[in-house]
């Protein structure tokens, strides 16, 4: 695969990789000194509404004849 | 088309590196304290990169349906599979967020979510595709879904499920 065509893909793949990022992970020292982490998905569920708008929409507008 | 595929070759490498936690280099296991919540970060960037896919899914199977290539039933078939998929992430989301650990009740849990939407998937892919008669749409749908697939599996070894 030409290089550029890698660098095409890469490029198209970081906006993915930062939606990606939207799990943040809240950090909480314990008193014995042991980490806690909790995950949190801040546009998942945003995401997921969003395809489930999507399908609903096309299906509501294309009812089985 | 080609953009398309393109498109769906980036979904695939940004979703590998999600699973992979490649994606998230602000966390950094200590070797005092092991990290308790590696399965959910998995799980977590499953659940991400399933919507994402889902989401290029629809958007290729609405897109050849407005061209003509892909007729209503077949796209309404792809349609209420991805919708189904999308609401067992849905639930996989509100079941995952903001716990610290994965128990064994939510593994439980997320194994029912997602072991019938794996079948559908399988199924869908075996022999739902073959009212495809455009081979460019049949490779760029079933590209689409196979993504999906390989994320669901993805998660239900996470879960062991």
């Amino acid at each position: 695969m030409p290089f550029l065509a890698i660098l095409g893909i890469i490029n198209e793949a970081l906006p993915l990789l930062q939606a990606g990022a939207s799990i943040i992970h809240s950090w909480r020292k314990n008193t014995d000194g042991t980490v806690t982490v909790s995950v949190e998905l801040t546009q998942a569920a945003d995401v997921a509404a969003a395809d489930i708008k999507q399908a609903t929409d096309w299906l509501t507008a294309h009812p089985k004849g | 088309m080609h953009r398309l595929n393109r498109s769906l070759l980036a979904l695939i490498l940004a979703a590998g590196l999600c699973i992979t936690g490649c994606g998230n280099p602000a966390y950094v296991p200590t070797a005092t304290a092991p990290n308790p919540s590696t399965s959910l970060q998995k799980v977590a960037a499953a659940e991400v990169a399933i919507g994402q896919a889902v989401g290029a899914l629809q958007s290729t199977v609405i897109a050849a349906n407005s061209k003509g290539l892909l007729s209503d039933d077949t796209t309404r078939t792809i349609l209420q599979l991805s919708l189904k998929i999308s609401q067992a992430d849905a639930q996989a989301i509100a079941l995952t967020q903001g716990i610290v650990a994965l128990g064994p009740g939510q593994m439980t849990s997320l194994a029912a979510l997602f072991a019938p939407i794996a079948q559908a998937v399988n199924d869908t892919l075996a022999s739902g595709l073959v009212p495809i008669k455009d081979q460019a749409t049949l490779t760029a749908v079933k590209t689409a879904l196979t993504t999906v697939q390989a994320l669901i599996t993805g998660l239900q070894l996470v879960i062991g499920g």
